[in-house]
């Protein structure tokens, strides 16, 4: 049997390029942070009430005593924000050498150029960069990072912030609440198709920085459109905090898809809030992929409130050595015909943890409606471990729900069948390793897939002995 | 008969009116258990009371649960066959002269204490001990009742049975509250030492007189089966809706044992079953069928927890159930392969049919796996009666309650088949008619 890794997760992206950051923040957050933060952001009133009251909320709630340890995490050892450049890079030109460099290694710029709508790269807790393409300007889609948002589209982000998730909803909603900075705002109008996914990219590089930035989408009625995300972070020894928060709103017969592959530094918690509302007729899709971290505590939610809503949740979490992976999806049925659909591939190796917690419900509303959760785990060696804990909650005898699950090994006779076929015992892994997560690739745009295959085929060099 | 009198609620039952309970009705006891009486007591007094937020449980108001009855009941009438326990006593029509030549023990657990003492020391309390608290997705909640059970258990069976000693009548045995009685707290103690064959078949009933007051059910089943052993463990519960029913079983399993969980569960106003399965030994294997039927404002919630400690173990649960009027159940499984459970296989299978708009229906269908050499699978599911399928039916002439039923029928019958005991099966099969047509 294999005693060496499959997967690899050594972070490959672990270096860094120096503090390039222009104003910091000492540790630890007190009401004059997030007054400071607000003040420096030049925010409206309204928005500083907002994060005020999300402070009172954030220390009022206790930790959560489920999922993944959190104990060695100290709030007063964070900073809260970081400015990297005195004000937003508006040409390539003028972003900063030193973090252009990190984004070389990342491949952001050729990205842009061949097939991206745009680049909202996220480099500490601003976006420093940050381009659209002009004819999708035309059809009237907005694209911006989150802060301008609320300077320039006042009235949009004022009547969606925090709908979807208040700062009520648990701790680090409320922290996100309090501190955010950055993140993505999306509005498409009326009937308008995005045919190229929108891309940002996301770093943490700051020792010790929390990264908390605020995603909110609006697609309005009949919209089609897909985001796309991805976070990759340098190595530090210290606790670092990622604590996002994303709200989506899909109006009625909208199509939404919001894709992420993060493959966080081995030191982050990664605690996120990821929730949509689904109209009438409405999709939203989660394709979530989760590579590192210390620990992530992130389980997707589609609220399905109007008739003939769909919702689904695709992911995949691999945990190596030292890391949890608590993920999952929340599906909330609230209106007939709605249907829901989980598929969760989870691997885990050399002691790593993979844990897979759900929610399906079905208010009594939900007439007609239909779930289907499939969740599957691969356990590639003797230290690892992997929980399924899916909650169902049927609360009407008119709607169907069906879970099905299964923890196994790398099976033995899929093995030696194509060793006996001349493939090494290594190629033979990789492929039905590659096999169990092709449900995944097969839904990622192109450019991530081939970021994807990369990635897992790094991992996988030299596995096995 | 004397009616119980100066009855103590939950909420009035703290630890030193139990301990003046325990020292006033239970004397004549070894020291060791008085003292493991007074222990519970404190534990019964201090624990939280049932919280979890989503439990089926947690509408009820258990602090008015009645604990502390006083008066002295009424011996049970002798049982045609087998054993009757009551709050009055233990009647048991006579061992075979086979089993007693073979060795076999089977008492009135309160009889044991003196005719066995050795024995009942080693193994009281020992299975449900062996449940890690607070251990993963599972809480803790049945243990205020647990130990309420440890303080005042009264009556129960002790049943030994020696080693490659194999019974091939089942030990049958009623647990009735009777109308003047608003507790019980009957503990059952089973060891099936070596390669000894075992099975048991319990029914639990009430009777309910008009108007009747809460009352309160708490007992303790806990098994051991040795190396080779296999023990079949059967009950039908048939409480009246004033009771509420909570239910620890626990078995340890050793090397090759067999444990086989098989339950009927229709009654009690609120029911809370918790099942605890250790497999301790290589080849342990632990088999579990439950048939469920909710209606009215019944309440019941199992909890099936069963833990892999040793290689090559083997588990199977298959739990369906039917939920009509404005029944609640919460079905909870965890299974938990430890490290070094290599070659270990389990699966769990839990269903629910809704038939009406007002039911409701949990599942949480746990696998906690640390080891990676495993197969482990569970699926859930939960859903109305198809109207096709009815509509069907119906238009082959039948009426709609004939159609419900037929369809009741198909759902259940794959779980009922798997009951070992044919007598079990017709008693389940009796009282799924009952339901349906309630």
């Amino acid at each position: 049997m294999a005693t060496e890794p499959i997967v690899h997760t050594e972070y490959q992206y672990g270096f860094n390029d120096g503090d390039v950051g222009v104003l910091k923040f000492q540790r630890g957050l007190t009401r004059q942070t997030v007054e400071d933060i607000s003040r420096i952001k030049g925010e409206p009133k309204w928005m500083l009430d907002f994060r005020l009251h999300a402070l009172d909320v954030f220390l009022r709630k206790p930790m959560p005593t489920w999922g993944a340890d959190l104990s060695q995490l100290n709030f007063d050892d964070i900073i809260y924000y970081v400015k990297p450049s005195e004000r937003q890079g508006r040409t390539w030109d003028e972003v900063p050498q030193a973090i252009k460099d990190t984004f070389d290694r990342l491949g952001i710029p050729e990205a842009e150029q061949k097939f991206l709508a745009g680049v909202s790269a996220q480099y500490e807790s601003e976006v420093v960069y940050h381009s659209i393409r002009k004819d999708l300007e035309e059809k009237g889609i907005i694209f911006c990072d989150t802060d301008t948002a609320v300077r320039e589209y006042p009235e949009l982000v004022r009547e969606y912030f925090g709908t979807v998730i208040p700062p009520e909803d648990n701790k680090f909603a409320a922290l996100n609440s309090a501190v955010w900075s950055g993140g993505s705002f999306v509005y498409l109008p009326k009937g308008v198709r995005c045919d190229i996914p929108l891309q940002a990219y996301f770093r943490i590089n700051s020792q010790n920085m929390g990264q908390f930035e605020r995603t909110l989408i609006i697609a309005d009625e009949g919209s089609f459109g897909h985001y796309v995300e991805g976070c990759t972070a340098p190595v530090y020894s210290t606790e670092s905090l990622h604590s996002a928060v994303v709200e989506i709103l899909v109006k009625e017969g909208a199509r939404m898809r919001y894709t992420t592959v993060q493959n966080w530094a081995p030191n982050v918690y990664n605690l996120v809030t990821k929730r949509a509302v689904a109209y009438k007729n409405a999709t939203m899709e989660w394709i979530d992929g989760n590579f590192g971290s210390k620990a992530t505590m992130k389980y997707p939610a589609v609220y399905l409130v109007g008739e003939g809503a769909r919702g689904m949740v695709l992911s995949i979490a691999v945990a190596s050595r030292g890391q949890h992976q608590d993920t999952g999806a929340k599906m909330i049925h609230a209106a007939p015909h709605t249907s829901s659909t989980i598929v969760s591939k989870s691997i885990s190796q050399r002691g790593g943890k993979a844990t897979y917690r759900g929610l399906v419900h079905f208010a009594p509303e939900a007439e007609g409606a239909h779930s289907h959760v499939k969740c599957d785990t691969l356990i590639l060696d003797a230290e690892s471990a992997s929980d399924t804990i899916p909650t169902a909650e049927v609360d009407t005898n008119a709607a169907k729900m069906e879970h099905e699950a299964t923890v196994t090994k790398v099976s033995e006779e899929q093995l030696f069948y194509l060793m006996s076929r001349g493939l090494s015992e290594e190629e033979a892994t990789r492929l039905i390793v590659l096999g169990f997560i092709e449900p995944f690739t097969r839904e990622l745009p192109m450019e991530f897939a081939v970021e994807m295959n990369r990635l897992i085929k790094f991992e996988m060099e030299g596995a096995i002995g | 008969m004397e009616q119980d009198t100066a009855v103590v609620t939950l909420a009035a039952a703290d630890a030193a009116s139990i301990a003046a309970f325990v020292a006033e009705h239970y004397q004549g006891e070894p020291p060791w258990l008085t003292q493991a009486r007074h222990q519970a007591g404190t534990l019964a007094a201090t624990a939280a009371l049932p919280q979890r937020a989503k439990s089926a449980l947690r509408a009820r108001r258990w602090e008015d649960a009645p604990v502390l009855a006083e008066g002295v009941p009424a011996v049970p009438a002798a049982p045609r066959d087998g054993i009757r326990i009551t709050r009055g006593g233990y009647r048991s029509t006579p061992l075979p002269a086979a089993w007693t030549a073979a060795g076999v023990l089977c008492w009135n657990l309160a009889d044991a204490v003196r005719r066995a003492p050795e024995l009942v020391r080693q193994y009281l309390g020992q299975a449900l001990a062996a449940e890690p608290v607070g251990d993963g997705a599972v809480g803790t909640e049945g243990a205020k009742f647990a130990a309420l059970n440890a303080a005042l258990w009264q009556h129960g069976v002790f049943l030994y049975v020696p080693p490659r000693v194999q019974l091939t009548e089942p030990v049958t045995v009623e647990y009735c509250i009777e109308d003047s009685a608003v507790t019980l707290y009957p503990r059952t103690l089973l060891i099936a030492d070596r390669e000894s064959q075992v099975r048991v078949i319990e029914r639990y009933v009430s009777q309910e007189p008009e108007g009747a007051a809460r009352r309160l059910l708490s007992a303790v089943v806990e098994v051991f089966a040795g190396e080779g052993a296999r023990v079949e463990y059967n009950a039908i519960q048939d409480l009246g809706p004033s009771v509420d029913a909570v239910v620890h079983r626990a078995a340890r399993v050793a090397r090759d044992g067999q444990m086989s969980w098989n339950l009927g569960e229709f009654g009690a106003g609120v029911l809370a079953g918790r099942q605890f399965t250790a497999l301790e030994g290589p080849g342990a294997e632990g088999r579990t069928t439950v048939v469920f039927f909710g209606n009215r404002a019944q309440q019941q919630e199992y909890t099936a927890i069963t833990e892999h400690a040793a290689a090559h173990s083997q588990s199977d649960l298959f739990a369906r159930g039917v939920m009509n009027g404005r029944a609640r159940s919460a079905v909870t499984a965890v299974t938990h392969i430890r490290r070094g459970a290599r070659g270990s296989h389990a699966r769990q299978r839990e269903e629910t049919l809704m038939l009406s708009p007002t039911a409701r229906a949990e599942a949480v269908p746990s696998l906690l796996i640390d080891e990676h050499d495993v197969f482990a699978a569970h699926a859930a599911s939960a859903g109305p009666v198809e109207e096709s399928t009815l509509h069907y039916l119906m238009s082959r002439g039948l009426p709609e309650i004939e159609a419900v039923r037929l369809v009741v029928h198909g759902f259940l019958a794959p779980v009922i088949d798997r009951l070992p005991q044919d007598a079990v099966r017709d008693l389940v099969w009796e009282r799924v008619e009952r339901k349906i047509r309630e």
